[in-house]
């Protein structure tokens, strides 16, 4: 081979060589800005702890590690993504899948009553306590009065001695007759 | 003179105390009722022999219609199974449905797909992998999968031309039955058929 056409083939090879790292480069740098960006795992963390895990009884879906929960999480991800509130989120799950995926029911609708009745419970625990309260002192208060109304003593007349001081002046006399 | 006073009050106390106790009480049976109604909740094979409850069911995307309308497919046989792309011992039975779709789709025989509880993502990923082509679609706020009672997925309800639920499968089907099943469905005649 003459060195001319070596030269030329050394040349071309060359060029070729560079034109594929250039293209390689180029497309992982198109693809690196393709890539979605990274979830932001507190936000989604924020929105599933609000949750329930659909499948499974009392497990919150921040903290379940089943399959339906790991999809639903990555949904939440997809939407928090496309610019939608955390808001916006949960009602979309409402919307979707019913108010049973929650963590905390609606203060509306039949729901409500879930929040109204521990309170009512209460009032009227306190009411039932208050009149209760109310009748004892009133029936213990009630004879004492009534006794005190017969044997109250008029302003003008001196107080009579009761039972009592007869006894203790009886009892004092038979000493001092000792 | 005091004792005359006495009793309006004591009349008085008296009936709040009456009024305090029916609300209590009130109450009380509020709550057992609620109690008593989530205990004494249907399951879905307490449905089978009973009419279809009524549903529209929103499409996938992928398909041509936007919903489909239970009461519409009245005439046919339809077979509702509800699925998740979550659900592993869906996978056992997907593409035998798929068979039994393509095998009696021109019998009179319509399958619907109710997606339970599932992201759309995942359920046209399982869709593609599985080659379900029957119409199929999410079950929104979970409306149906509630009114039919499911216990979970899968489950399929077979309903015959009358819109009667004449069979209940719990768990993934088996192609004996579920072909004996469709046979005998596309055989009967209609009630109003019969009658005439």
């Amino acid at each position: 081979m003459k060195p001319a056409t070596k030269q030329f083939f050394f040349v071309t090879f060359l060029t070729a060589a560079l034109a594929l790292l250039f293209a390689a480069g180029l497309l992982s740098a198109t693809s690196a800005l393709a890539q979605t960006p990274e979830p932001d795992f507190d936000a989604i963390n924020r929105v599933a702890q609000k949750m329930n895990c659909p499948t499974c009884a009392g497990i919150n879906l921040a903290d379940c590690r089943t399959q339906t929960c790991a999809q639903w999480r990555e949904q939440i991800g997809d939407l928090l993504a496309t610019g939608m509130s955390e808001q916006e989120v949960l009602d979309y799950f409402v919307n979707q899948y019913g108010t049973q995926v929650l963590q905390e029911p609606p203060k509306s609708g039949f729901t409500l009553t879930l929040w109204v009745l521990p309170v009512a419970m209460i009032l009227l625990g306190a009411a039932i306590l208050f009149f209760t309260m109310r009748k004892w002192t009133a029936s213990r208060t009630a004879p004492a009065t009534a006794a005190g109304v017969e044997a109250a003593p008029s302003p003008a007349a001196p107080a009579p001695p009761a039972a009592s001081d007869d006894y203790l002046s009886q009892v004092e006399n038979d000493l001092a007759l000792d | 003179m005091e004792h005359t006073q006495t009793l309006p009050q004591q009349e008085q106390s008296s009936k709040t105390r009456n009024i305090v106790l029916f609300i209590g009480m009130l109450v009380i049976f509020g709550l057992v009722a609620v109690m008593a109604a989530n205990l004494s909740s249907v399951e879905s094979t307490d449905l089978q022999n009973q009419k279809a409850p009524e549903f529209t069911l929103p499409m996938f995307d992928m398909f041509e219609q936007d919903e489909v309308k239970l009461s519409d497919l009245r005439g046919q046989v339809v077979v509702i199974n509800f699925w998740a792309s979550w659900c592993v011992e869906c996978y056992k039975e997907a593409e035998l449905l798929e068979q039994a779709w393509q095998d009696y789709k021109g019998q009179g025989v319509m399958f619907l797909g109710v997606d339970h509880l599932d992201t759309e993502k995942e359920a046209l990923k399982y869709m593609q992998q599985y080659g379900i082509t029957y119409p199929s679609g999410p079950d929104l706020g979970d409306k149906i999968s509630q009114t039919y009672a499911i216990t979970g997925v899968p489950e399929t309800f077979f309903i015959d031309k009358d819109g009667n639920i004449a069979h209940v499968q719990i768990g993934p089907i088996e192609r004996p039955a579920l072909y004996a099943l469709l046979e005998k469905l596309v055989a009967q005649q209609p009630a109003s058929a019969q009658g005439s």
